[in-house]
């Protein structure tokens, strides 16, 4: 990892949300010091939307849930100040109406499936890390995806994983529900430090800071993997209940 | 077209019919009211209030930041890498117990290292939530260190990354992986990382006087930027040595600790961390060694043995007594015994890790005792017996072990006439193995008998390696060893040299007469067979047949498969050492208390 160029270290924050077999939401937030160690973690109680929510809500309610909800109290209690929050849930974006930090999509290391061509062609392209990928065809608008366009197409648990409770602690117990490439694929996106940073179509000016943010971590941080992390911590804090 | 415009002039009178009247007339209106509307019944509403903020319950835990240690330095030019590399002594790498790959160039080794996971897990002795995610949320080993300016100097294996995440969060740990797989390394790595992330501060390492320049040679390999303080030299030394604040790590021998002990309990010192190498040394928990060891005031207390188990399961206990007192004992069921001991043991053996080691090949050299030796030892048995059985109640273990000694040197060599088939056997292999170039050491438990096969395998140029060895001569004689081609040749007895070396340049290994305890024999055995080991190891073992030895053979399998048992099956009898009742039956002689049961 390279040394950081400015003399105050970056806090990255980490949101997820993990449904469980009974269908209950758990979040998790970890923030990370610039070496990727820990400095605090904050994790939700069981979290289900009643029957009068999924009805009045109905295509909206993950982001709902997950976004104005969840992440929303998550990133209220942090007591530190973060530089980028990262997400390895769309549902999770909304969250950044309520703050004025970059939020950033990428996926998940436990989740993760076999680099796409498309990504590989990004990575090894010559405007690596200069051009911002924008599909062809890309959603009317954040806003409209999630809160007009009813036809939005989110499969219902396509953006969770199941939390199981293996007894074998070296083993991950997390299988994806679903693979994450295809809520992706519609969102702009662009490869740096060895990852590849998806972003919400209304916030594609938080770009360039994210770009600095990351370019200081260096190209050893794997932002995939520390949502490994929250999912075992709810695990282990699960295991007490 | 001719148009004409005429005058009209005739006169209009309005008729009073009455209609125009009617007109102006204001009209007259009448409400009629229908009751009946005004009693319908409104069509009902029902209404949901929808909550914008649901109340979340959370939990939150705040962890320390990690200290300025742990933040990467400056890269240093690849080739100043290699060159600090280089100019390491040349003796760490040849004899340590270093158990790794070749050196690599460090871009490639972080390359390698970051493709692997080792996550680090909470122990089962850390009960706090808090506690336990300090643990969980911790990033790879792996990206600690790529991500920090600690550097390996070798590739470490991947059970070796898995050991070092086992020892960093244990409070109470037995590292018993079998010997040549690292335990020194993993150790030194867990240290390591516990200096620089700033849990520990003051780290005491106890190990046999032999072992202590193998520790500091270690500890400058993998772990050079640490300050280490060798508690030795006079009274007056090692007290200033004791305080030594500037050094985090200080290493002292089991016996130094008993002499200092006064001092270390006048001065108070509180370690956060003690480490026991050769921890089998305090498996007697009635031993003072272990009673002071126990007494140490501290924080950590991890073990680092290959034999937890040398003879029975009070071994274990001992050991247990110093690194969770009370955990087990000997009244538990054997079952649990074996689950807690697994909760703080990993114990990990060659064929289960090292897949690519060659293969190590047991072959048991049967030798009938050549008719001078046959007669001498009839003599000797005949006469001891009798001895023995004169002695009635007074007879002691100690009375039976003077028999067996004699009767193992006769097997050895006739000391009448000097002659002995397994000295001759082992000529004609010797034959063969100078032959081809290798390299072989033989083991004996007695000076004696090395002296003996000194002299009659000068053809060999052999050299010595035991107790009598002065301790500075003694890495001067590895590197003859190794260096020389000559020396095809070297002779060790099993207290000297059966720990802590590193000769996998070694491909034949002889254990000219068989010691008590088969952990003692395997440790020789892996001073040749280990990590780095050029090809197959053939281990030679000399039996005279129809002798004690064979007896003692019998019984030393037996504690193999009880070994097994314990860390592999998890059933296990209490006692299968060579207990009283062995020691006696092997002549089938009665014990003062009574007849044996259990002959040899």
């Amino acid at each position: 990892m390279n040394t950081p160029t400015t003399n105050t270290p970056k806090i990255l924050g980490f949101l997820t949300v993990i449904q469980d077999a009974q269908q209950r939401l758990f979040g998790g937030y970890l923030l990370l010091n610039h070496l990727g160690r820990p400095l605090e973690f904050h994790c939700t109680a069981p979290v289900k939307a009643n029957r009068a929510q999924e009805i009045l809500y109905g295509s909206t309610i993950k982001p709902f849930l997950y976004g104005e909800q969840i992440a929303k109290t998550l990133f209220e209690k942090s007591k530190n100040k973060v530089s980028l929050v990262v997400t390895d849930l769309v549902d999770v974006l909304p969250v950044r109406l309520y703050t004025q930090v970059p939020v950033c999509l990428t996926k998940s290391s436990i989740s993760q499936d076999p680099q796409t061509d498309q990504e590989a062609a990004l990575e090894n392209s010559p405007e690596k890390g200069l051009a911002l990928n924008t599909q062809p065809e890309p959603p009317p608008s954040y806003r409209g995806d999630l809160f007009e366009n009813k036809s939005q197409n989110i499969p219902p648990t396509s953006t969770t994983t199941s939390l199981t409770f293996a007894p074998s602690p070296g083993k991950t117990s997390v299988a994806p529900t679903e693979k994450q490439p295809s809520q992706f694929d519609h969102l702009p996106s662009f490869p740096i430090a060895g990852n590849t940073i998806y972003l919400s179509p209304d916030n594609l000016a938080d770009r360039q800071g994210i770009c600095q943010i990351l370019d200081e971590l260096g190209n050893d941080f794997d932002l995939g993997e520390p949502f490994q992390r929250i999912q075992e911590a709810i695990e282990e804090a699960q295991k007490g209940v | 077209m001719e148009v004409k415009t005429l005058e009209l002039d005739f006169s209009v009178e309005l008729f009073a019919t009455g209609w125009q009247t009617a007109l102006g007339r204001k009209p007259k209106i009448e409400i009629n009211s229908q009751a009946s509307f005004s009693k319908v019944t409104p069509p009902k509403v029902i209404s949901f209030h929808i909550e914008n903020k649901t109340a979340i319950k959370t939990s939150s835990f705040i962890f320390p930041e990690a200290p300025e240690l742990f933040k990467p330095e400056p890269q240093e030019e690849p080739d100043q890498v290699e060159q600090a590399r280089q100019e390491r002594p040349l003796a760490s790498a040849d004899f340590s117990e270093s158990t790794t790959s070749s050196p690599l160039p460090q871009e490639d080794l972080l390359k390698k290292i970051a493709q692997r996971q080792t996550r680090l897990r909470p122990p089962t002795d850390v009960v706090k939530l808090e506690d336990r995610l300090y643990y969980v949320l911790q990033p790879t080993l792996e990206n600690l260190f790529s991500g920090s300016s600690l550097e390996f100097p070798f590739t470490p294996f991947p059970y070796q990354f898995e050991g070092i995440a086992f020892l960093y969060p244990s409070h109470g740990a037995i590292l018993a992986d079998e010997m040549g797989l690292g335990k020194t390394m993993q150790a030194i790595s867990a240290i390591r990382m516990l200096l620089n992330s700033g849990e520990l501060k003051q780290i005491l390492l106890i190990c046999p006087k032999p072992l202590v320049t193998n520790w500091k040679r270690e500890f400058q390999l993998w772990a050079p930027e640490i300050p280490i303080a060798i508690i030795e030299g006079d009274q007056t030394r090692r007290h200033w040595q004791w305080q030594e604040a500037q050094a985090p790590v200080k290493i002292a021998n089991y016996e130094l600790l008993m002499r200092d002990w006064p001092h270390l309990e006048d001065e108070g010192l509180h370690f956060d961390l003690v480490v026991l190498d050769e921890a089998q040394r305090i498996k007697n928990k009635n031993s003072t060694t272990s009673q002071l060891v126990r007494n140490l005031p501290r924080t950590r207390s991890w073990a680092l043995t290959g034999t937890p188990i040398e003879n029975s399961t009070k071994d274990l206990i001992g050991i247990f007594e110093y690194l969770a007192p009370g955990e087990i004992n000997e009244n538990m069921p054997l079952a649990e015994i074996s689950k807690t001991a697994r909760q703080h043991t990993l114990r990990r053996t060659k064929d289960l890790v090292l897949t690519d080691l060659p293969p190590r090949m047991n072959r048991d050299a049967n030798v009938t005792l050549s008719p001078e030796q046959q007669t001498s030892y009839e003599m000797a048995e005949k006469e001891g017996i009798i001895h023995l059985n004169e002695l009635g109640n007074s007879i002691t273990v100690q009375h039976v072990f003077e028999l067996v000694l004699r009767l193992k040197q006769i097997c050895n060599a006739d000391p009448r006439t000097g002659t002995s088939s397994k000295l001759e056997r082992l000529e004609a292999d010797l034959e063969e193995v100078a032959a081809s170039g290798k390299k072989a050491i033989i083991f004996s438990q007695w000076v004696q008998t090395l002296d003996i096969l000194k002299e009659r395998l000068t053809h060999f140029s052999p050299l010595c390696y035991h107790g009598r060895v002065p301790s500075k001569k003694r890495d001067s004689i590895l590197t003859r060893f190794k260096e020389d081609p000559k020396h095809s040749l070297i002779l060790m007895s099993y207290g000297a040299g059966a720990v802590g070396l590193n000769l996998q340049f070694c491909e034949y290994v002889f254990l000219y007469d068989r010691w008590w305890n088969p952990a003692v024999e395997d440790q020789a055995i892996n001073r040749a067979h280990r990590i780095g080991a050029a090809g197959p190891v053939t281990v030679t073992r000399f039996v005279s047949l129809d002798t004690i030895e064979e007896r003692i053979d019998q019984i030393l399998r037996e504690k193999r498969e009880l070994f097994n048992r314990v860390f592999e099956e998890g059933d296990m009898p209490t006692n299968v050492g060579l207990s009283q009742d062995e020691i006696f039956g092997l002549f089938d002689l009665r014990t003062p208390q009574g007849p044996i049961s259990k002959a040899a």
